[in-house]
């Protein structure tokens, strides 16, 4: 019989395997359709420098490298980066409900965005990423805020009072959002647009800028798969068994909150991908933070990167906003491997 | 190993601990009776720092307060009242657990020596063959067993247990304490348990601590700790005359 860690790397590696097909579609399908070894063959090239790709012609190229690479990277930062703020946030909270955007980040980097867009500010430097830059300062702003108020409000910061206060600055923070849509109706298609997400802004400067930010995030936290695990007989008993748990417990907030907050700048708010993944994750591979967390980021970036083909395609030319997209599909298979799962266990 | 100085905690300036002193060496069995209310489990969250209080707790001679929570969890394991568990964790997983203060490797793998703990802390505790059972289906009392394993696999020197056999029948209460009295042996551990039995504290414990509003009435060895008078001053009863005429009616 073959061990859990076994099944789980087979699982892993076919989950790597769907990654690169999903990507290697999303890359080729589109207004302008690309054969599927040219796909292969630039992106070898490009990455490792291999094979020869001169009779491929220069706009399907330029296609590839400015439009449809960037966008599939970005799709596969952001939706790897949802979910395991998702999985993260869940396993501190015990909360199968919760997901990164439990503290409110994404509320917060909304207010930003709206406000950026209905003001129309633009900042005097990197002009381009206003409405980035802003929202990224205004998620952090939410995080601190709503982090200090728990901290007045309760010193042990009990998952409770996290999650509570987090509702209701995500409650205040819409209000304060459709308040501003309200009294600036003339852009009110383009707050709403941002609100439901899209990756059609992606480019190579903008994957350069959520890179390295993703990648300090992503060592950090899988640099704390053991007490991720330990938190799940809660805090008084990680604290027992060694566990510094509020150092813990706030600086995975924070870094879960960066990429949370970070992925809604860059893209606006794509919902359900935080909670579902993770969900889905833990049925397949159970309760070992080595797993949930690796499988999260695969499972959650291929989520996004199918969904990101299909709202671009569907009604193409049009695109559908991807937030729409992602909450269709995801509650939808959501519902079906619960049922499933519930069905199997004769729960 | 474990000494406690004057031990004093208020709470809303009401006094919850008067004053309290004791000594854990090796092999003690040491319980903490009293009424609700009398302060038991604020002891334990003051040597777990879980609180603020006066007075000196040392463990090894050196001030606990001063000591990082890792080092403390490697001489101090506490057995908690309840078991909130939101997951589908194996008992196998939960065990493992324990090790996590040795534990080195960046990703949580399980060394030999871990490996070995958490078997003998399964063999003892008899859980053998619920390894891969999901801890949403096992019983209470086997509940109880995984979690005690845990933290016998941390391989503290104290183990503390609050009410660790709260909700459990009485052969399941024996078994526990029949766990804990081989392992103290075995390890040459202490052990500190809060509890309500009062038979079993006869029957188990070395040293007992009888505690009420805070103070201590009576603290020592079991067999003059524990006694009719004192007991009758901590609970505002006469138990044991209450004890015996239960037992004269069962004849």
């Amino acid at each position: 019989m073959l061990k859990k860690t076994n099944i789980n790397n087979y699982i892993f590696f076919i989950s790597i395997l769907i990654y690169l097909i999903i990507c290697i579609v999303s890359i080729s399908v589109g207004s302008v359709k690309i054969n599927f070894s040219y796909t292969i063959r630039a992106i070898l090239n490009i990455l490792f420098n291999i094979g020869d790709i001169s009779d491929i012609s220069e706009t399907i190229m330029t296609i590839l490298i400015n439009i449809r690479l960037p966008r599939v990277i970005m799709a596969s930062i952001v939706g790897a980066s949802l979910s395991l703020a998702g999985a993260v946030m869940q396993g501190l909270l015990k909360n199968p409900l919760a997901d990164g955007s439990s503290l409110g980040v994404a509320s917060g980097a909304s207010i930003g965005a709206t406000i950026a867009i209905a003001l129309g500010i633009t900042l005097p430097i990197l002009s381009e990423f206003s409405i980035i830059i802003i929202s990224i300062i205004f998620a952090f702003l939410s995080l601190f805020f709503v982090l200090y108020v728990v901290k007045k409000i309760d010193s042990k910061m009990s998952t409770n009072t996290v999650i509570l206060a987090g509702v209701i600055f995500s409650m205040f923070a819409s209000s304060v959002s459709s308040l501003i849509l309200a009294i600036f109706s003339n852009d009110i298609k383009k707050i709403v647009f941002w609100t439901l997400g899209s990756l059609s802004s992606s480019s190579i400067s903008k994957v350069l800028i959520i890179l390295p930010i993703f990648l300090i995030c992503v060592v950090y936290i899988l640099s704390k798969i053991s007490e991720l695990n330990v938190f799940q007989i809660g805090e008084d008993g990680a604290k027992y068994l060694g566990v510094n748990t509020k150092s813990t417990k706030i600086s995975l907030f924070i870094f879960s909150s960066v990429l949370v907050g970070m992925s809604v700048a860059m893209t606006g708010n794509i919902g359900f991908v935080g909670l579902v993944i993770p969900s889905i994750v833990r049925m397949v591979v159970k309760t070992d933070y080595k797993f949930i967390l690796p499988f999260s980021m695969i499972l959650g970036a291929s989520f996004l990167c199918l969904t990101d083909l299909i709202s671009r395609t569907i009604i193409a030319p049009s695109e559908l906003p991807i937030g729409t997209v992602t909450s269709l599909f995801g509650a939808v298979i959501f519902v079906y491997i619960l049922y499933n799962f519930k069905k199997r266990k004769g729960v | 190993m474990l000494k406690v100085n004057n031990l004093s905690v208020k709470l809303d300036n009401k006094v919850i601990l008067n004053d309290i002193s004791f000594n854990i060496s090796n092999n003690d069995m040491f319980m903490i009776i009293g009424p609700n209310g009398s302060g038991k489990t604020t002891i334990v969250k003051a040597i777990m720092g879980d609180i603020k209080y006066t007075g000196n707790i040392n463990l090894n001679n050196k001030n606990i307060k001063k000591m990082y929570v890792s080092d403390i969890s490697k001489h101090i394991g506490v057995l908690m009242q309840n078991h909130n568990l939101e997951f589908d964790n194996t008992v196998y997983d939960i065990v493992s657990l324990g090790r996590y203060t040795y534990i080195k490797d960046m990703f949580g793998n399980l060394s030999d020596i871990d490996k070995t703990m958490i078997e003998e802390a399964m063999e003892l505790t008899d859980i053998k063959k619920l390894r891969n059972s999901s801890i949403n289906s096992i019983s209470g009392g086997e509940l109880q067993r995984v979690f005690l394993a845990l933290v016998l696999a941390q391989n503290p020197d104290i183990l503390i247990l609050d009410e660790p056999t709260n909700h459990l029948d009485l052969k399941h209460q024996i078994d526990i304490f029949d766990i804990l009295k081989k392992w103290s042996l075995k390890e040459n551990k202490a052990i500190v348990a809060i509890i309500h039995d009062l038979n079993l504290v006869y029957k188990y414990a070395t040293k007992s601590l009888l505690l009420k509003e805070g103070e201590i009435i009576a603290c020592g060895d079991v067999r003059d700790s524990l006694t009719k008078e004192t007991i009758k001053e901590t609970y505002d009863m006469d138990i044991f005359d209450w004890m015996k005429t239960l037992l004269e009616n069962w004849k």
